[in-house]
């Protein structure tokens, strides 16, 4: 089974550190509510430090669980044969005229992120 | 495909405190019977308090506030300090010396109405993957660990208390819905938010009662 990668972008420029990341599917360990307007996903740490990686969202207010079947709908996407490359939310404005985020697709209820890394 | 398991603490939709003294303390939010053994202890689970004065006498509120006369609303500024504390389910409001605009010095039989919402630590996914182990802990209460989240050192824990002598019941449940052919997304095990408790169809008639999460270390 191919596996499938998970996209994150924050918006302005992917260009610096922590502007951008994806991590397969299968290092997501879970998500919890941090407030009304804020989901956080884990992921296992990339580079085997003891902190695991985390993006915490914005998301609409009180949407955690649409965000999360959201969420789990895009993660269990994949199929062989296809491009597993999966965008959970791509904010990115700061690419030139004529060119957009990767994907204008992904979660609807995330509006920012903040990627933290160890 | 992975199937994730989302869960929702026990809380009320509302919960009205009627203040039986003058004290800034508002009654316990009762979390054998309100919130499912696990307590509130964040003001981010807080949308709104609305003061309902008893009397228009009281001259000790905070200076953004105009006094609505007795037995008319007021809504409260979480956001500017209306709150002081929140632990073990009990509300403190600051009063207008503690916060001068914000503030709010309760009298005796003022209400308070607390309206809640999802805040920290108060709905959480795994993934079927992330699940370690699930054991009998106590008489009517079973215990799944799974990989914390911030791989701190130690497992993140949810309790789910039951009717007694109903662990194999849960077991066989979980197992049903992570091997069963109906899922293949996002379950919802438990979700007792408003006041309204909804179980996977899997563990249903098992009297679930209780949802204590427990990881590893705050956010």
């Amino acid at each position: 089974m191919a596996e499938n990668y998970l996209f994150f972008a924050e918006n302005a420029n992917n260009d610096q550190d922590k502007d951008a990341i994806m991590f397969p599917r299968s290092k997501f360990l879970g998500a919890v509510s941090t407030a009304v307007t804020t989901l956080e996903f884990f992921f296992n740490d990339r580079a085997n430090a003891a902190a695991n990686d985390d993006v915490s969202c914005t998301i609409t207010s009180g949407l955690h669980s649409t965000v999360c079947d959201k969420f789990a709908s895009l993660a269990n996407g994949n199929r062989n044969n296809t491009n597993n490359f999966t965008v959970i939310k791509d904010l990115n404005d700061g690419l030139p005229s004529n060119e957009g985020p990767i994907s204008a697709t992904g979660i609807s209820e995330i509006s920012a992120m903040t990627i933290t890394t160890s | 495909m992975e199937t994730y398991l989302y869960f929702r603490k026990f809380r009320p939709a509302t919960f009205l405190s009627t203040q039986g003294s003058a004290t800034n303390a508002l009654n316990t939010i009762t979390v054998a019977t309100l919130c499912g053994t696990d307590d509130i202890d964040s003001v981010t689970e807080i949308a709104s308090l609305i003061v309902t004065p008893a009397d228009a006498g009281n001259s000790a509120i905070g200076s953004a506030y105009t006094h609505p006369g007795a037995g008319l609303p007021l809504t409260l500024s979480i956001a500017n300090g209306a709150v002081k504390s929140v632990a073990n389910g009990v509300i403190t409001l600051n009063t207008s010396s503690e916060d001068s605009d914000s503030g709010y010095t309760l009298e005796d039989e003022d209400t308070i109405l607390v309206t809640l919402q999802q805040g920290l630590e108060t709905s959480f996914m795994y993934p079927v993957s992330s699940l370690t182990g699930i054991e009998a802990t106590a008489t009517g209460q079973t215990t799944l660990r799974f990989k914390s989240l911030k791989n701190n050192g130690t497992d993140d824990v949810v309790i789910i208390e039951h009717t007694d002598g109903k662990y194999e019941n849960i077991v066989n449940g979980i197992n049903a819905i992570v091997n069963g052919r109906n899922h293949g997304g996002i379950v919802t095990v438990i979700d007792g938010s408003g006041g309204n408790t909804v179980v996977s169809k899997e563990l249903g008639g098992l009297g679930i009662d209780g949802l204590k999460y427990t990881p590893e270390s705050g956010y």
